[in-house]
């Protein structure tokens, strides 16, 4: 009984899932176990589990950013081309797209605009301005982001030591905070919460602007792993950030997610593609099998909730 | 005069400034009273009791004093300074007013502990969690000894009943914010019977100080147990306003009384009915214990029991059934009317025209293109046949007035062929002479074999109904002939505990 309990937690299923996909890959290419090898295999994945927590936030509160993917975009443009001209811009223009990620808050609730619409809008005007900055692809990233992403870090490779910094920062925040309450509240029950005496915009703004920042540090983890950029470089983030946060155990009705799930549910995206080459799976196969996997946790899901 | 019996009423009972002064306070909704010119005085730790039928403006009165309506005229007067312009809920809250809806209140996906959090921005700093747990746990075992509902998951995971001891308990928990005016609006409706106990013998307790309370229920046994003076709106005025101890039940129900001018005489029984024609609707309902739901062509039949006891859900699911036979015999078997006008009613875009057709479309486009000869001609039609006052059939929806809005959604499903018409409490906040009308039209229809069933939140409706079927937690829980029928014996099946 205790065992199905449990299974039934939020974070369980997609702990499952990555432990299962962990399990697979190793046996299959054991030389993964390796720090190099690890190393190699996290590759991209500091960003994808950013960009995740981003999106975790601004779920928490019950909206969807359809934007953050171009956001994570025009940072790295941002940070792959500015800090040549002059490094107090870049910090200036990363504060203000975070203020700008805030005043997008503010707005959607104060005029009680749909976020969808908005944040729609908002990614193509996020894509627009990092065409300006960086109309071709290329730039160069500052030494410090690319000697620090690739630090040689103790135990684990640094992209899984930020990740847990983050996402212990993230835990604590959402489910230890006093703002972490509010964060839930407003999305659970903002009535219930305009009742006690809060106020709704409020956590929204602080949704958005933890996603801002997660969105920048996002972009420059990118930026320290390419090296360049280009303004089309995570727009697939967008929709990978949402399936990874739904696959964590998070849910659209709002308040209702998970850190550690949505953690390894960006993992699960994020890994899902070494599997499927190391099982050998065709490369034009493997986005729509990425896709499968997805719908198969997600049915699972529904399984375990729906059973008595 | 008036003032001065409650302020020697108030005075009596401590001495000091009264908590809360209502002074002809009044609220309008368009073209509703909802109250008109109230004056209340509640005296610090006094328990004032509440009762009337639904609609009587008791809910808008708690919302008054919980400040999530502001009222049109009158001034709300706190610990003796006016405050009617400022009297926001937060501001409410601050000073220490605390409500108890049905569930309302608590924020489904945090623990009772977190939900305990939020009312009190004093449990800061490291170790909240543990403070909180203490400070609601403890209040639980006070109000509900013996009930131990787990407090470290979401509520939505928790029983209804426990989720109402836990807003109960939660209400009167204090840190340094304090609780000095609890309102409790039917506290015990989704709580055991053992549990209500409780509840009940925690307000009659007036050995230790507490908040000032104001309790509304429909069991007026719990009120006259409980209260310090009790107070019966009727129609949105105040009818009686006296100490608990002078009054007794027969009077507080005299003086609630009948709330429409609904005789007798009126009550209809379906004279065309005759047992030997095959029933409209057999439901054998979803457990075996369930009594059977019947109705039989040209019968009204009434579903009671308190609000939110599944009457809704049944009837859409009566209809979606409907809709499946309908596939079988091609005709259209039933028809809907919406309570909820906003939510499940109008098409809020479209013309009146447009609205009032809309389930007709089948019959008004043959050939899948709608002729608007017969579209307009329908509308006109319907709009004279239930004196619906607009502009024009082509004036959007929104510009009439809300009961103008509900005859045209009547319309709407008596504009189709249905024999079946299923309502949900169509009625809702609809002036009086529009309800008559529609009980008039109701009549009519049943002359001819249509069948209704309706639910209804007013008592005097279900007594226009042939038979009435009375809900609790989803199931039919017993039913009577419209001759049986007295507001009491619905109050005792509804309220029926159920473990």
């Amino acid at each position: 009984m205790r065992l199905a309990s449990a299974i039934r937690t939020r974070s369980a299923l997609p702990l499952l899932s990555l432990a299962l996909l962990l399990l697979l890959i190793f046996a299959l290419q054991p030389r993964a176990m390796t720090y190099r090898g690890l190393g190699l295999l996290l590759g991209f994945s500091a960003p994808v589990v950013l960009a995740t927590l981003a999106q975790m936030f601004v779920m928490t509160v019950g909206d969807l950013d359809l934007s953050i993917g171009p956001f994570i975009g025009l940072v790295a443009c941002i940070v792959a081309t500015l800090p040549a001209i002059s490094p107090l811009l870049t910090v200036a223009a990363l504060v203000a797209g975070v203020l700008a990620y805030m005043a997008v808050g503010a707005l959607i609730s104060w005029r009680r605009l749909p976020a969808l619409f908005v944040t729609l809008g908002l990614s193509f005007v996020w894509f627009g301005i990092a065409i300006i900055v960086r109309p071709n692809p290329g730039g160069e990233a500052p030494e410090w982001v690319e000697n620090f992403i690739n630090l040689q870090t103790p135990v684990a490779p640094i992209q899984l030591w930020i990740v847990c910094v983050v996402g212990l920062a993230g835990y604590f925040i959402l489910q230890h905070s006093k703002q972490g309450l509010l964060l839930r509240a407003a999305g659970g029950g903002a009535v219930a919460l305009q009742r006690a005496g809060w106020s709704v915009p409020r956590a929204r703004v602080l949704a958005y602007g933890l996603a801002g920042v997660l969105g920048v540090l996002a972009g420059l983890a990118l930026v320290g792993i390419t090296t360049s950029a280009d303004p089309d470089i995570a727009t697939r983030y967008t929709l990978v950030s949402i399936a990874a946060v739904v696959l964590g155990g998070g849910e659209f009705s709002g308040g209702r997610v998970s850190v550690p799930g949505s953690i390894a549910g960006a993992y699960v995206m994020a890994l899902a593609d070494s599997l499927l080459a190391f099982m050998n799976v065709p490369a034009d196969w493997q986005v729509a099998a990425q896709g499968l996997i997805l719908l198969v946790v997600l049915a699972l899901r529904a399984f375990l909730r729906s059973a008595p | 005069m008036q003032d001065w019996g409650d302020l020697r009423e108030a005075g009596q009972h401590d001495g000091s400034l009264p908590i809360c002064e209502l002074r002809a306070l009044g609220k309008r909704f368009d073209n509703v009273v909802a109250l008109d010119s109230i004056d209340i005085t509640l005296a610090v730790g006094e328990r004032l009791g509440i009762v009337g039928h639904n609609g009587a403006g008791k809910s808008t009165l708690i919302n008054v004093l919980n400040g999530s309506v502001r009222p049109s005229g009158g001034s709300i007067i706190w610990q003796g300074t006016d405050v009617t312009d400022g009297w926001t809920a937060s501001r409410a809250r601050r000073e220490g007013v605390r409500c108890i809806f049905q569930e309302l209140a608590l924020v489904p996906n945090l623990t009772a502990i977190e939900n305990t959090r939020l009312v009190h921005p004093s449990l800061r700093g490291f170790g909240w969690r543990r403070k909180a747990a203490e400070l609601i746990d403890r209040k639980l075992s006070e109000i509900f000894p013996g009930n131990h509902p787990d407090l470290g998951v979401p509520i939505e995971r928790l029983p209804i009943g426990q989720r109402q001891m836990i807003e109960v308990a939660r209400a009167f928990t204090e840190t340094e914010a304090t609780a000095r005016l609890v309102v409790l609006d039917e506290p015990t409706s989704s709580l055991s019977s053992q549990a209500s106990e409780l509840l009940i013998a925690f307000l009659q307790d007036n050995s230790q100080p507490r908040p000032s309370t104001v309790l509304i229920s429909h069991k007026l046994r719990d009120i006259l147990g409980t209260s310090d003076r009790i107070i019966v709106l009727k129609d949105g005025t105040k009818i009686l306003d006296e100490p608990a101890r002078l009054l007794e039940r027969d009077r507080l129900v005299s003086a609630m009384g009948a709330t429409t001018a609904v005789s007798q005489a009126d009550t209809l029984v379906a004279q065309a009915r005759t047992a030997t024609k095959p029933a409209v609707v057999r439901d054998a309902g979803r457990s075996p214990d369930e009594i059977d739901l019947v109705a039989y062509p040209g019968e009204i039949v009434g579903f009671g029991g308190l609000a939110g006891h599944g009457q809704s859900e049944r009837l859409v699911s009566l209809f979606a059934e409907s809709r499946r036979r309908k596939s079988a015999s091609s005709r259209i078997a039933a028809a809907f009317v919406a309570g909820d006008r906003q939510v499940d009613g109008v098409f809020s875009a479209w013309s009146v025209k447009r609205n009032l057709t809309a389930s007709s479309l089948a019959g008004l486009a043959p050939r899948g293109l709608i002729r608007s000869g017969g579209e307009r001609r329908m509308a006109e039609d319907w709009c004279g046949q239930l004196s619906i006052r607009c502009a024009s059939i082509d004036a959007p929806i929104l510009s009439l007035s809300g009961g103008n809005q509900q005859k045209i959604l009547f319309a709407r499903a008596l504009a189709t062929p249905a024999s079946l018409l299923l309502m949900d409490d169509p009625t809702r906040g609809v002036d009086i002479a529009t309800k008559q009308d529609i009980y008039r039209r109701i009549r009519r229809e049943t002359l001819s074999g249509r069948t209704f069933i309706w639910y209804s939140t007013e008592f005097d409706e279900l007594r226009l109904c042939d038979r009435v079927y009375i809900f609790h937690e989803g199931r039919i829980v017993g039913s009577f002939d419209s001759v049986d029928l007295t507001e009491e014996a619905v109050l005792q099946l509804a309220f029926r505990p159920r473990r």
